[in-house]
């Protein structure tokens, strides 16, 4: 099913699921050690596959909120009031962070003055001019977000572990499994 | 013998009175000049300035030899408008301050071409010197001159980002540097008087 019903994900949400986790994951990865590279082509090559993963999620995060409007969100299963707040909020925070991320990256890029080339591709307008106090708060802004999101990313996982494992519910499987479970 | 020798002495009379006929003036660089230059990053023009130079103009009425546009440029006042780039572009791949803190041009001569008159020179950075032709429009203005020109440069021919940065997709090859001197009145120069 393309869409999600009251017990499972449709398999637009799984796939939009799934290639978000590994482009934002590996975004983390290649941000942490992109910066500590010593200056070289392979540097600069890195941090360009960096920007462009990065208006990739900036572009998913976009489509996954409009198909988001267009479909029903399964029902929660076995959790208490307050673990399915903290949930909503943590999932809050991942959405939040699939724009902020790119978006700070974007604005940071610009104040530092570089191109923003997509997979080498087409380029993006700058969003401001290159400024160094701007350049400081933009970087403030994405590195915060990275906390962010590894903190939601840490607590997500947390919570579907605990569902898998000590509720033993459908939780973590339904978001993997094709067929019908439950 | 003796004719032979007054005719080199009159030829040489000639000379000096031609020499002094053209002697070039000198002019000296005012505030409101420019040193200018854009390169391509990522698929995107950037430019930067050598906000630090000195230079040296001389200039007769006919171009002739004895003009000279002699420029020391002083790499370490490079600005792209990006700390990160300039912090690049002082680094052994590209300027090596470090060894090579100046680049320099000089002209070696003046011609006439269909297009008008051009200057060759020889621009040295880093320790690679290449002879250039060099366009220019030089005006006189009321209160001295301006001197325009536009030259493009392919950043290979001086070393800049061999090895792996030659790769073009980060950085092209062919960067233009565009000068804007704004001169002050001439005197007359006295080497040549």
């Amino acid at each position: 099913m393309l869409r999600s019903s009251a017990t499972r994900w449709g398999i637009v949400t799984r796939l939009l699921h799934w290639s978000m986790a590994i482009l934002m994951i590996g975004l983390l990865w290649l941000g942490f050690t992109m910066v500590a590279m010593p200056l070289s082509l392979v540097k600069m090559k890195t941090y360009a596959l960096h920007k462009s993963l990065g208006v990739t999620v900036l572009l998913l995060a976009l489509l996954r909120v409009l198909w988001r409007q267009t479909e029903r969100t399964p029902e929660a299963l076995s959790a208490s009031v307050w673990q399915r707040r903290l949930a909503t909020l943590v999932q809050g925070a991942l959405y939040a962070a699939m724009v902020v991320l790119p978006l700070s990256g974007w604005w940071y890029n610009s104040a530092a003055g570089f191109p923003l080339q997509v997979f080498g591709w087409f380029n993006l307008p700058h969003l401001v001019e290159a400024d160094p106090a701007m350049k400081s708060l933009a970087h403030a802004l994405h590195v915060g977000a990275v906390w962010v999101l590894i903190g939601a990313l840490a607590a997500h996982v947390a919570g579907a572990l605990k569902h898998h494992f000590i509720d033993r519910d459908d939780t973590f499987k339904r978001m993997i499994h094709m067929r019908r479970v439950g | 013998m003796k004719r032979r020798a007054m005719a080199l002495a009159g030829l040489s009379l000639m000379w000096m009175g031609w020499v002094s006929a053209a002697a070039p003036k000198t002019y000296t660089v005012q505030s409101g000049s420019s040193l200018t230059f854009q390169g391509t990053q990522q698929g995107e023009k950037f430019s930067g300035a050598f906000k630090n130079f000195d230079a040296t103009i001389k200039m007769d009425d006919s171009a002739s030899n004895a003009s000279l546009f002699d420029v020391t440029i002083h790499l370490k006042s490079t600005d792209s408008k990006n700390a990160e780039r300039d912090a690049a572009l002082m680094s052994a791949s590209w300027f090596d301050v470090a060894h090579h803190p100046d680049a320099h041009f000089k002209t070696v001569g003046f011609r006439s071409t269909p297009q008008g008159t051009v200057a060759d020179a020889d621009l040295t950075i880093r320790d690679k010197t290449k002879r250039i032709v060099f366009p220019y429009v030089f005006k006189k203005t009321p209160t001295g001159a301006t001197l325009d020109a536009t030259v493009r440069l392919n950043r290979l021919d001086y070393g800049l980002g061999a090895g792996e940065w030659a790769d073009d997709s980060m950085v092209g090859h062919a960067v233009d540097v565009l000068v804007h001197l704004t001169l002050s009145s001439p005197s007359a120069d006295p080497a040549h008087r």
